[in-house]
C-alpha cells in the first residue's frame, strides 16, 4: 500500500472553510497519513501599520484583525499599551469591557455551532442557532452603535457607556439566549448523527495539547485547566468563574467545551451587570508608550497573545499578535493523521478556524 | 431525537424570524452609527479630525476651506466626532445604501474669520 | 517584560549556541511554547521567545547580527514551526534544522521575491500621493 498515496489539495476554496487556507494532504485510500499547510492567501501586513499609524489609531487596526473576537482584539491591544504607559482603566471601563467581550464570546460560539452543524449537513441546527446569534448582535448594535466590529475600546478605557436600563436588557437577552440555548441542547449533545461524527474523531491527549501549545477550547477539551482569563486581567478579576474543562480531547469533547462556555459567559454577563459601579468610563491619556510588554486574553476562540513595544515616540516600534487559530494549528496537523478524509471538514472546524486571524 | 422537534415545530407554525425588508424597515437604534456628517459652516478647519482618523479617509485643506471625506475608505468609528473642538461633525443614524460610482464628497465652506484680522478691521 | 496586570516574565538572557539546549531545559520542565518575537536594529536582530507554564512566562533573548543562522527550536516544539517560517518570510532570518521548511513560501506567493523594505511596507499608497501632492504644491509656492 506504501507506493499508493495520493495527495489531495484541501481548499484553499472549500464549502466549510469561510476563509482561504490550503492543506495538502498525502492519502492512503482514505485514510489521511500527512498534512500540510499551506498559508498565505490573505496576508495583509496590518502589523506592519505600527509604522503608519500612531498608537491610537492602532486600536481600530488591531480590531480588524478579525471580525469575529474584534472586541477582544482591540481590548488586548489597549490592555498592552495600558500596561506600558501604566495606566489605571477606570472599574467601570474593566466591567463594560467584560460585557462587551461576553458578548462577543457568546456569538462566536453560536456562530461556530451553525457553521458546525452546517459542515455535516444539520441545516435546521445552523439557521436555529444564527437565529439566536441574530439577538446577541442586535444587542450588540444597540449597546455599541455597530453589529460586529464595535469599535468602543479605547487606551484609557472604554468610549460609550451602556445606560442602565440596556443593562437590564442584557440580564434580559441572556436569560432569553440561555433558554433558547437550552431548548437545542439536547440535540446537540445527545444526536446520534452528531455523536456519531465527533466522538473519538481527532483526539489529542492532554499532554500533546499542552506540548504542541493548543490554545482555548482545544486546549480544554483534552483535560487542561488553562484560561486566560483567570490571570484576572480587566474585570474578569472582580468576577467568579471557573474554565469549562472536558478530558476526552476529541471532536464531540471540543462541541461540549465551546457549548458549555456559552452559559459561563452567560452568567459572567450577568454577575458583571449585578456588580457594575458607577463612574467614569476612561482616563485621559498623556505621553508616549515606552517599553515591553506581553500580554494574554482569552478570546472565544482561544489565547491570543500580544507583544509591543514602544519607544517613545507616538509610533510603535513593533507590534506582534499572535492569534488562537496560529497556535492550533500544529494540533490540528498532529490530529489528522489517522482520520478519514471525509472526517477532515469536521476536524477543521472544531478548532474553529480564523485565517485572517492567523495571518494578520 | 425528538430534540429538534419542537423548536421545528414552533417555527413552522409560528411567526417567521425575518422581515419582509424593503417594505418593513426596522427602526435603528439610539445608538446607531450611520455616516459621517458636516455642518460646514461651522467648521473652522483646523485638521484635527484629519490628524486623528484611523483610516485615512479625511482631507482637509485650510487654505481652500475644503473638508474632503472619502466615505468608502470610513470605517465610521466616530475618532473625528469625538475630536471636532467645534462639534460640526455628527454621525447620523441612515446606513449608507450601495452605489455605481464611488465619489469623495468635498464640502467648501467659507474661511473663518482669523480674531486678529477681525481685530486690526474693527 | 512586562505580562498581565501586576507580574513581570521571567527573563533570561541567551546566546545562539545555548538556545537549543536553554530551550530543552524548559520542555523538560513541562513549559510550554508560546511564541517567538524578532525586534530588528540596524545590524543584528533581538529573538524572544515566550514560554509558559500554568500562568507565568519566561523570556528567552537573545542577539543575533544579521545573517547568522539560528538554531531551531522546532525539533522539540512542533508549533514552533510556523512562526520561525514566519520569521524567515519577514524578517529573512536563517534558521537551522526546521522541522519543516517552506523556504521564504510560507506567506508570499511564488512571483514574489523578497519581502519589500520594512520602510515601504504599510504605507498607505493613497496618503502617500496626498503628501507628494502637498509637497509639491508647496514647492511650487515657496
Amino acid at each position: 500500500m506504501g507506493d499508493r498515496r495520493t495527495v489531495i489539495p484541501f481548499g484553499p476554496q472549500h464549502p466549510v472553510l469561510p476563509e482561504p487556507i490550503q492543506l495538502k494532504l498525502v492519502l492512503e485510500d482514505e485514510k489521511v497519513v500527512e498534512a500540510l499547510p499551506q498559508i498565505g492567501y490573505i496576508h495583509r501586513g496590518l502589523e506592519r501599520l505600527v509604522k503608519v499609524r500612531d498608537f491610537n489609531q492602532m486600536v481600530f487596526v488591531a480590531e480588524r484583525i478579525c471580525g469575529i473576537c474584534s472586541f477582544q482584539h482591540a481590548m488586548s491591544y489597549c490592555l498592552s499599551i495600558e500596561r506600558l504607559m501604566n495606566i489605571e482603566v477606570p472599574e467601570r471601563a474593566d466591567y463594560l469591557r467584560v460585557i462587551w467581550s461576553e458578548l462577543h464570546r457568546v456569538h462566536s460560539h453560536l456562530l461556530w455551532l451553525g457553521l458546525m452543524a452546517d459542515a455535516f449537513g444539520f441545516e435546521a441546527m445552523f439557521m436555529e442557532t444564527w437565529k439566536i446569534r441574530e439577538a446577541v448582535v442586535d444587542m450588540m448594535e444597540a449597546t455599541a452603535g455597530s453589529r460586529v466590529i464595535i469599535s468602543t475600546c479605547q487606551v484609557g478605557g472604554v468610549r460609550r457607556d451602556i445606560a442602565p436600563e440596556l443593562l437590564q436588557q442584557i440580564v434580559k437577552l441572556a436569560d432569553d439566549v440561555q433558554r433558547r440555548v437550552k431548548a437545542i441542547e439536547h440535540s446537540v449533545l445527545n444526536d446520534y448523527t452528531i455523536k456519531k461524527r465527533t466522538v473519538d474523531k481527532g483526539v489529542i491527549s492532554k499532554e500533546q495539547a499542552w506540548k504542541l501549545g493548543a490554545a482555548g477550547p482545544v486546549l480544554r477539551a483534552s483535560g487542561v485547566k488553562w484560561d486566560a482569563r483567570m490571570i484576572g486581567y480587566a474585570g474578569y478579576k472582580y468576577l467568579n468563574f471557573e474554565p469549562v474543562v472536558e478530558t476526552a480531547g476529541d471532536c464531540y469533547a471540543r462541541t461540549k467545551v465551546r457549548f458549555r462556555e456559552m452559559f459561563v459567559a452567560l452568567d459572567l454577563l450577568r454577575q458583571a451587570v449585578a456588580k457594575i459601579p458607577a463612574g467614569e468610563i476612561n482616563v485621559k491619556v498623556k505621553g508616549n508608550p515606552e517599553g515591553e510588554a506581553f500580554i494574554q486574553v482569552e478570546q472565544p476562540r482561544g489565547e491570543v497573545t500580544y507583544t509591543v513595544k514602544g519607544n517613545g515616540t507616538k509610533n510603535l516600534e513593533k507590534m506582534h499578535v499572535r492569534t488562537p487559530t496560529f497556535a492550533n494549528i500544529p494540533a490540528f496537523l498532529t490530529m489528522l493523521p489517522g482520520c478519514e478524509l471525509a472526517d477532515v471538514p469536521v476536524l477543521a472546524l472544531t478548532i474553529d478556524p480564523c485565517i485572517s486571524c492567523t495571518e494578520r | 431525537m425528538f430534540g429538534m422537534l419542537s423548536p421545528i415545530l414552533k417555527n413552522g407554525f409560528g411567526k417567521p424570524a425575518t422581515r419582509l425588508y424593503p417594505f418593513e424597515k426596522r427602526e435603528a437604534f439610539d445608538k446607531a452609527r450611520g455616516q459621517l456628517e458636516i455642518d460646514i459652516d461651522k467648521c473652522i478647519f483646523c485638521g484635527m479630525c484629519q490628524r486623528k482618523c484611523p483610516s485615512t479617509c479625511l482631507n482637509v485643506e485650510k487654505a481652500a476651506s475644503k473638508w474632503e471625506l472619502d466615505p468608502y475608505n470610513c470605517v465610521i468609528c466616530g475618532v473625528c466626532v469625538e475630536a471636532c473642538p467645534t462639534k460640526c461633525l455628527s454621525l447620523n443614524k441612515v446606513y449608507r445604501t450601495p452605489v455605481y460610482v464611488k465619489e469623495n464628497q468635498i464640502k467648501i465652506g467659507k474661511p473663518p474669520v482669523k480674531k486678529t484680522a477681525a481685530k486690526e478691521n474693527a | 517584560m512586562l505580562h498581565n496586570q501586576t507580574k513581570e516574565t521571567n527573563e533570561v538572557q541567551t546566546t545562539a549556541d545555548k538556545l537549543f539546549a536553554e530551550t530543552q531545559k524548559l520542555a523538560d520542565n513541562g513549559y510550554r511554547f508560546i511564541i517567538a518575537d524578532v525586534f530588528e536594529a540596524e545590524d543584528n536582530f533581538e529573538l524572544i521567545y515566550q514560554f509558559g507554564k500554568d500562568y507565568d512566562a519566561t523570556t528567552l533573548r537573545l542577539t543575533v547580527p544579521k545573517g547568522a543562522e539560528i538554531p531551531s527550536i522546532s525539533p522539540i516544539f512542533f508549533n514552533a514551526l510556523l512562526i520561525e517560517n514566519e520569521n524567515q518570510d519577514l524578517y529573512g532570518l536563517k534558521y537551522k534544522g526546521l522541522v519543516v521548511d517552506f523556504g521564504g513560501r510560507l506567506y508570499m506567493s511564488q512571483d514574489e521575491v523578497e519581502a519589500p523594505p520594512q520602510s515601504m511596507a504599510g504605507m498607505n499608497v493613497s496618503l502617500v500621493k496626498k503628501w507628494n501632492k502637498k509637497a509639491d504644491t508647496a514647492k511650487k509656492e515657496g
